[in-house]
């Protein structure tokens, strides 16, 4: 038997834009109990629910349907592929993605980047786009994580990462030479959902605008 | 990765799965044979170049193959393209329209999801040219044509016993609506304003889609200030900002979804669109209500369509299970100019989505004969064969053991 789902759902981030997502969620009249531990939530709204996710897996369930909208960084659409709708920009989630170096590196600016410099990052589409559009050569090293302390271990001469405060940066003696590309929280939608559930999606959009210019 | 492993994307059918395919397929082909189609079957393998018709897309979703003599070859990655091509060669003298069904696979590699299914077992029609003897074709013509190609579709969706289906419609001519100053500020701009929303409404981007027109808009604004002459646009844009048709357009990604009836009542009704698609809506007369939803949003993938384009989609299941609209320009590219329109279902889907049991066609092994022989009598055996064999016309299945 094939499931069917009866309800709407929102999938969220777990993460850095929980907290923002939540908030804008409840600008537009939508709450729910947070629990440790629980994943699917119910809100005040008896046919909508809620899911966490990890944020790259957001853009997984709106393509594929299994939820209707999303709230998700355009970071990870840029680097995810998936067939959804960007409806709007959300007003949170603001970082960039830049390369950054040790303080005591050789390269300084982007125009001294070594042909085949080795690049740890976790976000390999992005970086290879921009390097091939510099028309530099560069050898990737995909991580998925702590990619601070790749430079500092001699595994890469240089990160490509999100920047949001530069703390991180800092402390592990990193700074930042170059900026990739500027991004921030999207709202997504499954086509078929904006197709067939059109007048709830409009009714969130609009909630949510209104509770952003206000 | 060991070769005794499937390819990605590949699969094998196993009885259970074939028998239920079998048996969706009698029924979609019999329900287009009933309405005058008649089965066509074009090669597996065609000319890359045929592609160049197509969609880019294909390009890099095709599978190559080079033969003997280098020439490049393709496997089939849609099958409206072939037909079209049959029916501007071998099938140009025919009489018109012609109506041609089909059954075939095409094989695609999505340059995104690796694992995705690479043979797509398509059905569909293609109703070509009509009965007109001269080269114009009146709204009429092309309204019998989408009226016949949209009710085959409904009635093959309740035969294989969907039952939440919704037929999306959308039209190429979506511009034409935003009116004659749309395309006087592509003129007055030199840029191809419609191409450009076009691709970025195909990628789904909305917040693209409302820079473009915010960017359209300023350098309109920027070059009619520059300008001394007094014009038409000038005075558009300057009576009130509120009501230039771009502002209009900048609504109208958001506006422009939604059912039928709200959306046939925001356009002009003496226009081309609104009177092929209330056309088309009026089938809900025969085929119940609720079958349609607009989506003025959704642009035409393979860029071959030329007017009204539509997708079938079962709602809360994520992906359309099958499209078509009309080419009129296609056949052209073939050397044969006529209209044409056409849909394709994906088999698969189908059966996923109908009631399955419906198609559950395995004989139960309580019902299937055995015939007990002995390996080392060859009269008896032969003795058994004649037995089974008149066994036969009253079971549906006897085996020797």
């Amino acid at each position: 038997m094939l499931y069917k789902k009866n309800n709407y759902r929102i999938a969220i981030p777990k993460g850095a834009l929980f907290q923002s997502s939540c908030d804008i969620l409840k600008k537009a009249n939508l709450e729910f109990d947070f629990q440790d531990r629980k994943l699917i939530f119910e809100t005040n709204e008896k046919n909508i629910e809620v899911l966490l996710v990890k944020p790259i897996d957001v853009p997984v369930y709106v393509e594929n349907g299994a939820a209707d909208l999303g709230i998700v960084g355009s970071d990870i659409l840029g680097e995810h592929y998936a067939q959804t709708l960007t409806l709007m920009m959300l007003p949170f989630g603001h970082c960039e993605l830049m390369m950054a170096v040790p303080n005591d590196s050789p390269i300084q600016s982007l125009a001294q980047t070594p042909d085949y410099c080795k690049i740890a990052t976790k976000f390999p589409k992005l970086t290879r786009l921009f390097f091939r559009q510099k028309g530099i050569p560069i050898e990737i090293i995909e991580l998925n994580g702590s990619i601070e302390i790749a430079p500092l271990t001699g595994l890469s001469e240089a990160i490509v990462d999100l920047l949001a405060t530069g703390r991180t940066l800092k402390e592990n003696g990193l700074i930042k030479i170059e900026t990739i590309s500027k991004h921030s929280a999207r709202l997504i939608a499954n086509r078929v959902s904006w197709q067939v559930n059109h007048d709830w999606i409009i009714k969130i959009l609009t909630a949510i605008n209104s509770a952003n210019n206000s | 990765m060991s070769s005794s492993f499937l390819p990605l994307g590949s699969r094998d059918l196993l009885p259970t799965d074939l028998i239920k395919q079998e048996k969706l397929r009698h029924i979609v082909m019999n329900t287009f044979k009933s309405w005058g189609y008649q089965p066509v079957l074009p090669p597996t393998i065609e000319n890359l170049d045929i592609l160049d018709k197509g969609r880019p897309q294909f390009a890099k979703e095709t599978f190559k193959v080079i033969d003997r003599d280098g020439q490049l070859l393709a496997l089939r990655p849609d099958i409206t393209l072939p037909i079209a091509r049959l029916a501007a060669t071998r099938l140009s003298q025919v009489e018109r329209p012609l109506r041609l069904c089909y059954t075939a696979k095409v094989f695609r590699q999505s340059p995104h999801l690796s694992d995705e299914r690479r043979e797509i077992y398509q059905a569909g029609i293609e109703l070509i040219g009509c009965k007109s003897t001269d080269k114009v074709y009146s709204l009429g013509q092309i309204n019998k044509a989408n009226l016949e190609c949209i009710s085959i579709l409904l009635e093959v969706l309740e035969k294989t016993g969907l039952t939440d289906y919704k037929i999306v419609l959308s039209h190429i001519d979506l511009w034409k609506y935003a009116g004659e100053i749309f395309h006087r500020v592509e003129e007055f701009l030199e840029i191809d304003l419609e191409a450009e929303l076009d691709s970025i409404l195909r990628k789904g981007d909305f917040i693209e889609y409302q820079k473009a027109i915010a960017k359209a808009e300023e350098r309109c604004s920027k070059s009619l200030k520059a300008s001394k002459e007094p014009s038409e646009l000038k005075a558009c844009f300057e009576s009130s900002l509120q009501d230039t048709p771009l502002n209009y357009l900048k609504k109208a990604c958001f506006e422009l979804t939604g059912e039928p009836i709200k959306i046939l009542d925001y356009l002009d009704h003496d226009s081309v669109i609104y009177k092929e698609l209330s056309a088309i809506v009026a089938l809900e007369e025969i085929f119940g209500k609720d079958k349609f939803i607009i989506d003025f949003t959704m642009r035409p993938d393979p860029n071959y369509y030329t007017g009204l384009y539509f997708e079938v989609v079962i709602p809360n299941t994520g992906k359309p299970i099958g499209k078509g609209g009309r080419y009129d320009n296609l056949m052209s590219s073939f050397g044969q100019s006529e209209p044409a329109i056409g849909f394709s279902l994906q088999v698969d889907a189908l059966l996923r989505y109908a009631q399955a049991d419906k198609y559950s066609g395995l004989i139960e092994e309580g019902k299937k004969m055995r015939i007990p022989t002995q390996d080392n009598n060859p009269a008896a055996l032969i003795h058994s064969i004649k037995q089974s064999m008149s066994l036969r016309t009253k079971n549906p299945v006897v085996i020797i053991d």
